[in-house]
């Protein structure tokens, strides 16, 4: 590390090491240096927490609206994800006349769709998950004993044993 | 994500609250935040036809840090122009025109706006709207580098004013 | 009750308002001077009303240094529990037994995985008052621990049924005892001391855990600003009766919280992608098998334990918890505002996944 005044041994980097933004090897040279210097554990405090000061800030908000009524109005939401009837759009429509031509690109449509749909099948299925209780209900309490009261939020935390028998 | 181009409607009622906020963020004022959105919607619309789909608030971050940027270097040309600056003008202007702030976060705020707007900018597309350095200097037209440096020293200043 | 004796006392502090030296954030950061720590509170002067009492016992909490056992008490269905935790607190920081620790607004708990940092700030400003959904009257209250209280009465405003009973220490301004009330007026959840003393305010004692040598690893987390969950996560800004969005943030494993406040009690939603693993869950860790309930048509399980109630649910490839220390009807009717739609079936998904390789550009 560059020396510099004690407390700023690490210049920018200490930003960067706090966002996450150092490379591998560099954040390790940070960690290393960081365990042994508390000037600059000091220093990491103080810019953490001007991040954090505005990170909390609430979203701010106006009751005015941004642009014209007329211009927003009334839109009718697109339809989310996939509806079957705007996809049957892209579908080919087969006219009356069965072409030899014709013919040909249905099956060769006919043959995509049958990938397609071996390759969906075969697509991985969501996560299956299995919340864990005891971490989020915990989560739950210490968050709501800083709204609310503490003591009385945070004492069953304590309690060895969370959830039923 | 089907990868549609939404239509400028709908980014303006989805994301509006998202623009209003990171405007307020750069400008301290709610007049000047809705001054830099309604510029920042105007380009938004045009843009929308050359938009490729990717990171919708990257890009909307990028148009509002580009019209708050070239409104600063415009007032730059022309120090006369710059008002001084009225502490009045950073509490909501009209009661119940704006949803109500809560006293921390305007101190954080005021000392948000006494950061030089470079800092500011950086120091707000990191932590208001959670971009990496990287998006960050894509936005900002800069290198990494630069952006890492304005981050840190924009924090330290921060620090600095809330003591 | 006894209307008599009742002196109703509205509360007169709106949401927004910060009480003179109450501490705004972590480490530092107080704009506004150091936190107050020293003598304790003096006692309320007559006619303080029920919002201000609570307010004063969270912030005796956080300063007032003081030695105790604390009991709590749970119903799970029809077994009753209850465990002791030995509380302590000094120079500004609460020590719960050996797995919670607060200083400020900051968080530490132990778990399996170490210690995890929760950094919060002085959120009060930013929930909803309690006047908002509940009415407060305040009386003499008996003795709790050994100590002369002022006792708050809260019910439901428009209600005369009484849902929560809060003790408060005339001298220290601490939360001595809190107790929720059944539709039967039996308490359900009780948090109570059941011995204290004034501890001493020359700082920590030797064997004290201060916030800065917390043992092992930590890893923390801060609060995720909302617009960073992309805008899939549609925030609610108010689900229930009267709980409002307080924040949102994302925890490990790409969970996302969402934290509501009536003013009085909390309830978290925390969502991940994914689908349930089977109809008998046993949920990764200590916990029992819960029971069934019927909530908007859907069945879903339910758990009771020492912090709350949670239901676990899925719609639609998420996977929704929902935790409270509130009464059971709150969470069944927060739970109520929240999706429930049916997963789409296989072949549907293979549809749309077909459909969507036909959307490519």
């Amino acid at each position: 590390m560059p020396p510099g005044p004690p407390g700023d041994h690490l210049g920018d980097a200490l930003s960067a090491f706090l966002d996450d933004e150092l490379a591998p090897a560099a954040r390790r040279e940070a960690e290393a240096h960081l365990a042994g210097c508390p000037g600059c554990q000091g220093e990491l405090e103080e810019v953490a927490a001007a991040r954090r000061a505005i990170r909390i800030m609430p979203v701010h908000a106006t009751r005015r609206p941004l642009w014209g009524d007329e211009m927003i109005g009334a839109v009718p939401g697109v339809p989310g994800g996939f509806g079957i009837g705007a996809a049957g759009a892209s579908w080919p429509h087969p006219g009356p006349e069965r072409s030899a031509a014709s013919r040909r690109r249905r099956a060769a449509w006919a043959l995509v769709a049958l990938a397609a749909a071996i390759v969906a099948l075969l697509l991985p299925r969501d996560p299956s998950v299995a919340p864990s209780l005891p971490s989020l209900a915990d989560t739950h309490a210490a968050r709501a004993s800083i709204t609310e009261d503490p003591l009385s939020q945070l004492a069953p935390i304590a309690v060895p044993v969370r959830f039923g028998p | 994500m089907t990868g549609e181009v939404p239509s400028w409607e709908e980014v303006a009622r989805t994301h509006g609250r998202f623009l209003y906020n990171v405007a307020y963020r750069l400008t301290g004022n709610d007049d000047d935040a809705f001054d830099l959105v309604q510029e920042a919607l105007l380009r938004v619309r045009k843009g929308l036809e050359t938009y490729r789909p990717g990171s919708m608030e990257g890009w909307l971050s990028r148009i509002v840090t580009n019209v708050f940027l070239d409104e600063v270097r415009r007032k730059r040309r022309r120090p006369i122009e710059v008002l001084p600056e009225d502490p009045e003008r950073l509490l909501p202007s009209a009661p119940g025109a704006d949803e109500p702030t809560d006293r921390l976060s305007d101190e954080v705020q005021l000392a948000l706006r006494r950061l030089p707007e470079e800092f500011r900018t950086a120091v707000v597309l990191c932590d208001v709207v959670g971009l990496s350095y990287e998006e960050i200097a894509d936005a900002v037209a800069v290198p990494v580098g630069t952006v890492r440096s304005r981050i840190h020293r924009g924090r330290r200043l921060l620090r600095e004013a809330l003591q | 009750m006894n209307p008599a004796c009742r002196r109703l006392a509205v509360g007169c502090l709106a949401a927004g308002t910060v009480i003179s030296g109450l501490v705004p954030a972590g480490p530092a950061l107080a704009a506004s001077g150091a936190p107050a720590a020293g003598p304790a509170a003096s006692a309320p002067a007559p006619g303080t009303s029920a919002v201000e009492l609570l307010d004063r016992a969270r912030e005796a909490a956080e300063s007032q240094p003081f030695d105790g056992v604390v009991d709590v008490e749970w119903r799970d269905g029809r077994t009753q529990h209850s465990a002791q935790v030995p509380v302590h607190s000094a120079g500004g920081v609460l020590r719960l037994g050996d797995e919670v620790v607060g200083a400020g607004a900051r968080r530490l708990i132990h778990s399996s995985d170490g210690w995890l940092t929760l950094w919060g700030h002085d959120v009060a400003a930013l929930g909803p008052p309690p006047t908002a959904k509940y009415q407060l009257a305040v009386e003499d209250g008996p003795d709790v621990a050994g100590r002369p209280t002022e006792l708050v009465l809260v019910f439901l405003a428009g209600s005369d049924r009484l849902r929560e009973r809060l003790y408060v220490d005339r001298q220290s301004g601490l939360l001595l005892r809190r107790e929720l009330l059944d539709s039967r007026g039996q308490p359900s959840r009780s948090v109570a001391f059941t011995t204290i003393s004034d501890g001493s305010s020359a700082g920590e004692g030797p064997g004290a855990m201060t916030v800065a040598t917390a043992p092992g690893p930590t890893r923390s987390e801060e609060p995720a600003p909302a617009r960073h969950l992309g805008p899939s996560y549609k925030l609610k800004s108010s689900i229930g009766q009267g709980y409002r969005l307080v924040g949102a943030y994302k925890a490990k494993g790409g969970v996302v919280q969402q934290f509501f406040s009536d003013g009085l009690h909390g309830l978290s939603v925390f969502e991940q992608r994914g689908h349930l693993r089977g109809a008998e869950t046993s949920l990764a860790g200590e916990s029992g098998g819960g029971r069934e309930v019927e909530i908007a048509g859907h069945t879903m399980r339910a758990y009771s334990a020492s912090v709350g109630e949670a239901v676990v649910w899925e719609s639609d490839g998420m996977v929704y918890t929902a935790v409270t220390d509130a009464p059971w009807m709150d969470l069944a009717g927060a739970v109520k505002d929240l999706p429930h739609a049916d997963p789409p079936g296989r072949l549907r998904r293979v549809a749309q996944a077909v459909v969507s390789l036909f959307r490519w550009r």
